[in-house]
């Protein structure tokens, strides 16, 4: 299986505190990647390297071979990889639909001018996470469940092969997340891959192939989930 | 040379001054309030007023232009900045709105003319063969003294540590208990008090006028960008750059140019070290 | 459903029709209004231009630029320099309008990008910064190196003009506004005007949508200095002289701002009805509100209108049209 997306050695240095202490991990084409961790572990800090946010202070991000450690992020998302964010992020003052939309629009001047995707096909992809009949509506009129799935429609706007989900369980009631899990299931059956980071392990177990647990910025342990569940250093990060 | 020592180290002085307030509300707040320079204008034409129309002693003229000078500030801070401290775009135009309305009342008040205040101390003094006058070395030491205490505050006292921490780590300050609104406001406050001070000296070293607060925010402008954006050490050395050049080229090339050397190695400061000396 | 979508296509072929009743009615006005009044729509069809350029990049995107009277005055020294000098020395260089004028405004296109580019990259304040600090050293520039080609404190005076008398002037400075006008507002409608206004709202995040945002904002700043340029060279021939208190102040600078603020930022059309606005009551309040109280009042009103209605009078109609449009739902 190739490997679709690595980070090799990263470390990444806050003033005086270590976020990310050498870290490397890897994730197959066509598996689902979980990464697990108590709070502060690292685990946003580094999705932000992977996606571009800022650099490493050393290592390296392997995207099907390619290091694209240094380049911007618009490059990243073109080239396959995109994300959600812990805490929503919508554009505030557009209904979502809109927001959705402008993350198809292609990077060129001429090209945005010319058109972009259709309509029609913006609206497939809300409908498509269960967005129907709230197209028009504002981020501030919506449960937090919604709010994810205008995350997860917006990044899969962007055609990705990859998309790197922080916390997509996080605040969502127990009916939510059977439904963003039945979805991301779909998404993964049409090929999708995904790193899932995420508390929540009775959401993440049924997702997940392969599991990565760091703690402090460091990697811990690796495995399938049932194993990992198990391990003592595992249970040592999280309960101390 | 020994002149542009001199006199580069007192208008240094005097621009730390006024850029310090700047520069602790970006790091703080993580917004420019571009009223600032207008704070030490109105707080220059209050001390002017207080203490030459009014003919109120020395000391309670001083009290009323730093008074001014933070009252404004945290007018300014809780009449609406503070409910939109996510929006730098209307801090920025409704503060340089501000600035222009300040601009026009103090027209009204004082009207156009240029205003000469005469010197807080009077006499000179040789230094090394230059005659240099008495107020610019006031000046000076009230900037030292004022700088310094601004230092020894955010060192030692808790309010002081707090304004630090959340300039390094607004997240993590939070969590770990710090009220942002009210140490925004007194920083604010403080912030203000220190355009009032700036704005008693630097009315006496240049001539008062309503349109006074352009140049000193162009010029804190440049100081911010060079030393580093929120940087207390990085704004004392962007003042000093700043005045030295402004001085040598008074001095040794052009009146007239005054500015340009400044905004220049601002610019390229931009190009080369975006975050500025010492900025994160 | 499909009206609340901002599209461009059928919706703006139905808008079209809007522009076309606004330059009807702006066409026959001069036959109706005594020539005072249309010097002064001379005026405020400039300060339009020179708002809705500004709005542009900095309403849209939100990096505020400082600096776009030195684009204006950039533009207008270029022209006015190379198409007339006052009484120096040969050689002279006199060039003919249909040159000048061009080269006016590839002066503010070149030397904005110059400037403004680099400060682009850098997220934050800085554009802000660089951009009053762009129009302070020209000031400078201006003022003290070669005061006799530039005309220093003074200014170049006595330049030619593009056409002469009131109503000529008005229809060439209306032609201009509507052009730039309906240029500007089609691209704000378009999907580039879309990610403008988002890179305002979370640039971080239209970053990760997989756009370039230094380009899209690279070239909101291109058309930004394109019309302040087109509307600097025309505005110094009409005036038929620049001097740099006038040109580099930050009178007019916020004259700029305050337009387009109370118009509305990021609408086009708002800055635009705002250049009017506020030519027009400064105006008329003159026998009311003596001279620097105007000034105050104007700007507590621009100070009010960023913070409560950052739409200005453009969302003020808006909201209005969508309570008549409720009611009339309701109530029939």
């Amino acid at each position: 299986m190739a490997k679709l997306l690595e980070v090799q050695g990263i470390t990444k240095r806050f003033g005086g505190l270590v976020a990310i202490n050498d870290l490397s991990f890897h994730i197959d084409e066509g598996e689902v990647l979980g990464l697990m961790g108590p709070n502060g572990s690292g685990k946003t800090t580094i999705f932000n390297i992977i996606m571009g946010d800022f650099p490493p202070d050393s290592g390296k991000v392997l995207l099907k071979g390619e290091d694209i450690t240094h380049y911007p992020t618009f490059e990243r998302v073109k080239m396959g990889i995109a994300r959600t964010y812990q805490v929503p992020r919508p554009f505030r003052e557009l209904p979502i639909i809109e927001d959705i939309r402008v993350s198809t629009i292609p990077d060129s001047i001429m090209g945005s001018f010319r058109g972009g995707t259709h309509l029609e096909e913006v609206e497939r992809i809300a409908e498509d996470v269960g967005l129907k009949g709230r197209f028009s509506m504002y981020p501030h009129e919506l449960t937090m469940g919604d709010l994810r799935r205008v995350e997860l429609a917006k990044a899969l706007a962007t055609k990705p092969k990859i998309v790197l989900l922080d916390e997509i369980f996080a605040g969502l009631t127990v009916a939510e997340i059977e439904e963003i899990d039945k979805l991301l299931r779909r998404k993964m059956e049409e090929g999708l891959d995904f790193i899932v980071v995420s508390h929540d392990l009775k959401a993440l177990a049924p997702l997940v192939d392969r599991v990565v647990v760091i703690h402090f910025g460091q990697f811990i342990a690796e495995g399938p989930f049932d194993k990992i569940v198990d391990n003592e250093k595992v249970k040592a990060a999280y309960f101390g | 040379m020994e002149q542009i020592l001199i006199q580069g180290a007192l208008l240094s002085g005097l621009y730390a001054l006024i850029a310090l307030g700047f520069t602790m509300i970006f790091g703080v707040g993580r917004v420019l309030n571009l009223a600032h320079a207008g704070y030490v204008m109105v707080a220059g034409y209050m001390y002017f007023w207080a203490s030459y129309m009014v003919g109120l002693p020395m000391g309670v003229s001083f009290a009323i232009a730093i008074a001014t000078g933070a009252g404004l500030a945290v007018g300014t801070y809780m009449a609406w900045v503070r409910r939109f401290l996510y929006d730098p775009t209307i801090v920025f135009v409704s503060t340089i709105i501000l600035a222009l309305t300040l601009e026009h009342i103090m027209t009204l008040a004082f009207f156009r003319e240029n205003i000469n205040v005469p010197p807080i101390v009077v006499g000179t003094t040789e230094v090394l063969g230059y005659t240099v006058s008495n107020n610019l070395f006031a000046a000076l030491i009230a900037s030292w003294t004022c700088i310094g205490a601004v230092l020894l505050f955010m060192r030692t006292t808790h309010i002081g540590r707090a304004m630090r921490a959340l300039a390094m780590d607004r997240k993590g300050a939070i969590i770990s208990g710090i009220n942002p609104d009210r140490v925004n406001l007194i920083t604010w406050a403080i912030s203000g008090a220190l355009a009032g001070v700036a704005g008693i000296f630097y009315s006496s070293y240049t001539f008062l006028t309503p349109t006074a607060w352009v140049f000193p925010l162009i010029m804190s402008f440049a100081i911010v960008v060079i030393g580093g954006l929120g940087s207390i050490e990085g704004t004392i050395i962007g003042a000093h750059i700043v005045g030295f050049m402004e001085t040598a080229t008074v001095l040794a090339i052009h009146e007239k140019l005054r500015s340009v050397p400044g905004l220049v190695i601002m610019i390229i400061v931009l190009i080369v070290r975006p975050k500025g000396l010492f900025g994160r | 459903m499909i009206e609340k979508y901002s599209k461009v296509g059928i919706t703006s072929i139905k808008s079209l029709r809007w522009w076309l009743i606004a330059i009807a009615v702006m066409c026959v006005l001069p036959l109706f209004v005594p020539l005072s009044v249309t010097r002064l729509l001379v005026m405020a069809s400039y300060l339009a231009i020179f708002a809705m350029s500004w709005d542009m990049m900095s309403g849209h995107t939100g990096y505020i630029s400082f600096g776009h009277p030195a684009l204006i005055g950039l533009a207008g020294y270029v022209t006015a320099f190379l198409s007339h000098q006052e009484g120096f020395q040969p050689p002279h260089i006199i060039l003919p309008l249909y040159v000048t004028l061009p080269l006016g405004v590839a002066a503010a296109v070149g030397g904005g990008m110059l400037f403004f580019l680099p400060s682009m990259r850098v997220r934050g304040p800085y554009f802000a910064l660089v951009s009053l600090a762009f129009m302070e050293i020209l000031h400078r520039l201006v003022i003290a190196i070669r005061p006799e080609f530039t005309g220093g404190d003074r200014g170049l005076p006595n330049q030619p003009a593009v056409v002469i008398g009131a109503i000529p002037n008005y229809y060439l400075a209306l032609g201009l506004m509507f052009a730039t006008a309906i240029g500007l507002w089609y691209v704000s409608r378009s999907n580039v005007g879309n990610v403008l206004k988002a890179i305002r709202m979370d640039e971080d995040v239209v970053e990760a949508s997989g756009i370039s945002t230094y380009r899209f904002k690279r070239f909101a700043f291109l058309l930004s200095a394109l019309t302040a340029g087109l509307g600097g060279v025309f505005y110094t021939h009409y005036l038929q002289s620049i001097s740099p208190r006038r040109a580099f102040s930050t009178i007019f600078l916020l004259d700029i701002i305050i337009s387009a603020v109370i118009g509305g930022m990021g609408t086009i059309v708002g800055p635009m009805f705002g250049g009017y606005f506020l030519t027009f009551i400064l105006e008329y309040l003159r026998p009311y509100l003596f001279g620097q109280w105007r000034l105050l009042a104007y700007a507590l009103v621009a100070i009010f209108m960023v913070i409560y209605r950052p739409r200005g009078f453009y969302g003020i109609a808006q909201d209005v049209r969508n309570w008549f449009r409720a009611r009339t739902r309701e109530g029939a």
